[in-house]
């Protein structure tokens, strides 16, 4: 993939890296000047969402904006923390608009937060770290343990809530996490909840927007990931890069 | 209560890859046999949905559901035997076609040398250029003779790739199939 010079000869933003860096999440590249094309058409092409501009949620999944598991305070909590893990920035919507916090809740309210596909019946016994998860909480219980963390962690370092804190200072108590050593947790550990929180945050940017995240598929726009094409017949054996309007799973039902 | 079928020459537990295989060849050659095989019938109308990245790459929906039935394992002899509760780097699959069915990657032959890569290292190094005690060994097999396989695996797999001037590049050529 050919790196592209910034034309302000800034350092690189982690997003433009990212996005810049190809599709990471799998699909058809399409000539090996990929990488450069887009950044070019990203330039020339008018912002589809300004930061700030819209504070409607598409009507694609206005329906699913409602809340199944958290109560409001957790919602809030999480819908604050995603933000800084993927936040708004000058190529687009962060994790809050792309309802990031919808889908997480969606998720621990499902099968997953349940794992009701995993085994979780006893003996339970403390494993290797080689033998995987061994603990008796769901996803969703360890969830709130997090969050309830997070909280405290706030109030005791900072007197403020989470969501109310300055941006770097979410930073600070998300690194805490991260790390680990500062922050204990009863059932959990604050870096293993860092990494669900961050790994729900990236599902939730980029699942099918069926599952409440990836709102209006721009977490797909941005990247210009091309979606769930049903085939890519008539573009497979075509020169040069083929632009194409993302599909999200809905289209599959027309 | 046991419940009696007719006999057959040939049972074979496990209808993945090589269960699949097997079978195959065996009644190509006129023997009945009966493959065994857990988990639910899929067809092709139950992947409608299969780009959903979320339910089938991460979410695991191909795999055995462990609440129902999963492994124990252990690393070393000392430590003690746990179930796998989650999916982590190794997956287990079910349903007719085992793990053939999500099965994914990419299939390369393997080149001549790797098949003879002692007497090959020999003949272009010299006998020195193995250290003692290195048991490197050839294989018995040579390419030549397993090329036909390699031919007949690559056809029944779907296997394709561009063309190219390799020596030992697959001999089909990465056709897109026309007419829908």
């Amino acid at each position: 993939m050919p790196t592209t010079p910034n034309k302000d000869s800034k350092p690189m933003s982690r997003r433009a890296f990212l996005r810049n860096s190809g599709l990471a999440l799998g699909g058809v590249v399409l000539g090996g000047a990929f990488g450069t094309a887009i950044w070019k058409d990203r330039e020339e092409q008018p912002q589809e969402a300004p930061p700030g501009a819209s504070q409607t949620p598409a009507a694609s999944g206005s329906y699913q904006d409602a809340l199944m598991f958290f109560n409001q305070e957790q919602f809030r909590l999480t819908e604050a923390a995603v933000e800084r893990i993927y936040p708004e920035d000058e190529h687009g919507p962060g994790a809050k608009k792309l309802g990031v916090a919808y889908y997480i809740d969606h998720q621990l309210a499902g099968n997953w937060g349940s794992n009701t596909k995993d085994y979780m019946m006893g003996p339970f016994s403390p494993g290797e770290a080689t033998q995987g998860y061994q603990g008796r909480l769901t996803r969703a219980s360890m969830f709130l343990i997090g969050l309830n963390g997070l909280k405290d962690y706030s109030q005791k370092t900072y007197g403020k809530a989470f969501p109310e804190l300055e941006e770097a200072e979410q930073d600070e108590v998300l690194k805490a996490f991260e790390k680990g050593d500062k922050v204990k947790l009863n059932g959990t550990d604050a870096p293993s909840f860092f990494k669900n929180l961050r790994t729900f945050t990236l599902e939730g940017v980029y699942a099918d927007p069926m599952y409440g995240g990836n709102k209006d598929m721009q977490g797909w726009k941005m990247r210009n990931y091309p979606g769930n094409q049903m085939s890519y017949y008539d573009q497979i054996e075509k020169d040069g890069l083929v632009k194409l309007e993302p599909k999200s799973l809905r289209d599959h039902m027309a | 209560m046991a419940n009696p079928l007719p006999k057959v020459p040939v049972v074979i537990v496990g209808m993945g890859w090589a269960g699949g295989i097997i079978a195959a060849e065996l009644a190509k050659a006129g023997i009945k046999v009966v493959g065994l095989e857990r988990g639910k019938k899929r067809s092709t109308e139950d992947y409608f949905m299969v780009h959903d990245e979320l339910r089938y790459a991460q979410r695991y929906e191909m795999m055995q559901d462990l609440s129902k039935e999963t492994i124990t394992f252990r690393n070393t002899e000392k430590a003690r035997a746990l179930p796998m509760r989650t999916y982590g780097s190794f997956l287990i699959g079910d349903g007719l076609g085992g793990a053939g069915v999500h099965w994914n990657g990419q299939t390369y032959r393997f080149l001549p040398y790797d098949f003879q890569i002692k007497s090959m290292t020999v003949d272009r190094y010299g006998a020195g250029k193995i250290p003692e005690g290195m048991q490197i060994q050839d294989w018995g097999i040579t390419y030549d003779e397993l090329e036909p396989y390699f031919d007949k695996f690559e056809k029944t797999a779907g296997i394709s790739g561009e063309k190219d001037t390799h020596p030992n590049a697959p001999s089909g050529q990465a056709t897109i199939r026309r007419g829908r």
